[in-house]
């Protein structure tokens, strides 16, 4: 997608703005994108940057975004990870408790909100009382509740894990040179009295988490514009030069509390981040979107993008989303430098299709 | 009573020591041994033998046999196999442990004490130790034997006036972590070997000085298991002497 300078959305485009459409690429079009064999999808993606294996990336989002840190570590690329792996643990139990999943331990980070919240809470090393949940006299981080399963014994060393995960976020955030973010989805569940967000349904992961004070909450496309830009503007005050890659995952919600279909819902969900993203795109420089969701959802040559469960996306399909990736990124190879265990995912969204089913 | 003693280049000092011993009162030691872990074998029925050219000359320069049956013996002792404390601290070398009496930098991640537990548990289970109690005890001809599980010792204290080798533990002792580290190494082995229905032998109390280290006297003057005439490097500091061995032949002759 080329970026239009000074692009106002408001204001009508004027034809000879952009001159015919005789000098489109072939990629412009339908009909001859339909006749090459890969759909010219490599040229889907022209990102106004390119990485280099020297570039260190930080990468959060939804369990999709898990999927692109997974290749691009076993890749020539600088994956940062400031809580990594303990050495000897499996790579299936490091998956369940948030290790090597994202940059930090920080768990799925599903909306814009949710990124927005960490990223303030590492710069203040603030604790949110209301996030800190207590069961069977086992103390819970309620923003990454499922992390640590068993608790914590007291809520002192519950507030000490908190603080020492704010600390290792906030080094990722002055340390990175660039943020890939997955975006992906609009629902969320937060206080109402102090708008403290939440990673998911506080009741999924145990009734015991629930509170007359949680309410669910859908935001459009102007708050999700806001929250990005000041996630932007914040990690920018401390880390000038950090550049970002926002994406949309294609991955359909598990489940909506808006009572709509859950079709509805997702394409509104998706709508609304893919708009949010343009928008913010156009107003940041050095912010670029890489369009996951197109090559999965929109691509009509690509077969068998979903697996039996018409919701997880399959290997395939990854594989095409990353071929477009390093197209853009010629400089980082795909070649494997480092030792990548087999992959496993940790997707908290899957409670709300267990848990209250 | 015959003992076979399975492991690696930390079976070198029980060997020494067998060789040493005047009093075997009818008890037979075998030894099925390979520096840097027992790998390239194969396990026919209860047989197991040497699968490589290598392997089997290493065997032959010790006077061992290639193929041992392991139904023929009454205890298998199994000795160093990387079930060591060195997995503790290589997760303490970048991590610290909320609640324990160490420096608690905010700079340093910071793990759970059952997290850490984990990743120790699943490090001896898949360490070449772990990996050789599960296949012992996959053979059904063993099913009613005894096996025993004696760690690598904690390295020497000499480790304290190193400069290089054993950084590990000296943060572990200045931070005042080294008690509780030793503690839940041997906790995670003890629960490894009541997983394959073995006999954990800790290490001598009397060879351990600051929690984590073995006192001098026992690893000086190491031997070498590719060559026992031959005393390990200088700035060895893993590897135990004939001293040792005979606490752990003793160890073995009690099981």
């Amino acid at each position: 997608m080329n970026k239009i300078a000074d692009n106002n959305m408001s204001v009508p485009i004027k034809a000879d703005h952009y001159g015919t459409y005789k000098g489109a690429p072939p990629s412009s079009f339908w009909r001859r994108c339909l006749s090459e064999r890969d759909f010219y999808i490599k040229e889907a993606y022209k990102p106004s940057f390119t990485l280099s294996d020297s570039d260190k990336i930080a990468t959060a989002g939804s369990c999709f975004a898990q999927k692109i840190g997974y290749e691009l570590r076993k890749s020539t690329a600088s994956v940062l990870d400031f809580e990594p792996t303990p050495p000897g643990m499996s790579s299936h139990t490091a998956a369940k408790l948030g290790f090597g999943l994202y940059s930090a331990r920080y768990g799925n980070i599903y909306t814009s909100a949710q990124w927005l919240q960490l990223i303030q809470d590492a710069f203040s090393l603030s604790i949110r009382s209301d996030a800190i949940w207590l069961k069977n006299d086992r103390w819970f981080d309620g923003l990454r509740a499922t992390l640590e399963p068993n608790g914590f014994s007291n809520y002192d060393t519950c507030v000490s894990a908190r603080l020492a995960h704010l600390f290792q976020v906030r080094r990722l955030c002055v340390d990175a040179d660039v943020f890939i973010f997955t975006l992906g989805l609009t629902e969320r569940w937060q206080n109402r009295k102090s708008g403290t967000v939440y990673p998911i349904f506080p009741n999924s992961i145990a009734a015991e988490f629930g509170s007359l004070d949680h309410c669910f909450w859908n935001s459009n496309v102007r708050e999700t514009v806001e929250e990005l830009s000041q996630c932007i503007t914040l990690l920018r005050s401390h880390n000038p030069s950090l550049r970002f890659i926002l994406t949309v995952s294609p991955i359909p919600l598990m489940a909506t509390a808006t009572g709509d279909h859950v079709l509805v819902a997702t394409s509104r969900s998706k709508a609304i981040l893919r708009a949010a993203i343009e928008e913010v795109s156009c107003n940041f420089s050095g912010c670029d979107y890489f369009p996951s969701y197109e090559v999965i959802t929109s691509n009509p040559l690509l077969r068998e993008a979903f697996q039996p469960d018409k919701r997880e996306v399959t290997s395939e399909a990854v594989e095409a989303v990353m071929q477009v990736f390093f197209h853009g990124h010629p400089m980082v190879k795909r070649s494997i430098t480092a030792q990548v265990e087999q992959e496993f995912t940790n997707c908290d969204e899957l409670l709300l299709g267990t848990a209250l089913q | 009573m015959k003992t076979l003693v399975l492991g690696n280049s930390h079976v070198a000092c029980v060997i020494q020591a067998w060789r040493q011993s005047p009093f075997s009162n009818g008890r037979e030691m075998s030894f099925f041994v390979k520096s840097g872990g027992l790998s390239e074998f194969t396990v026919s029925g209860s047989e197991i033998s040497a699968a490589s050219s290598d392997f089997s000359s290493f065997l032959e320069r010790l006077s061992l046999p290639k193929t041992v049956d392991l139904a023929t013996f009454d205890t298998i002792a199994l000795v160093g196999s990387e079930l060591s404390i060195f997995h503790v601290v290589n997760i303490l070398n970048r991590y610290r442990v909320l609640d324990w009496p160490m420096r608690q930098d905010l700079a340093t991640p910071a793990l759970t004490e059952g997290v850490l537990r984990l990743a120790l548990s699943e490090a001896l289970n898949q360490s070449n130790g772990g990996r050789i109690l599960k296949l012992l005890r996959g053979i059904p001809q063993l099913a009613d034997k005894k096996i025993a599980v004696l760690p690598q010792p904690f390295p020497s204290e000499r480790a304290l006036g190193s400069k290089g080798s054993g950084i590990g533990f000296r943060r572990l002792i200045k931070h005042r972590a080294a008690k509780p580290a030793a503690a839940i190494f041997s906790e995670e082995l003890f629960a490894l070997c009541n997983r394959y229905g073995a006999v954990y032998q800790p290490q001598p109390r009397s060879t351990i000085t600051h929690d984590c280290l073995t006192v001098n006297h026992f690893t000086e003057a190491a031997r070498r298991l590719i060559n026992l005439e031959q005393v390990q490097p200088v700035d060895d500091i893993i590897h135990a002497n004939v001293a040792y061995g005979n606490l752990l032949v003793d160890q073995i002759l009690a099981l």
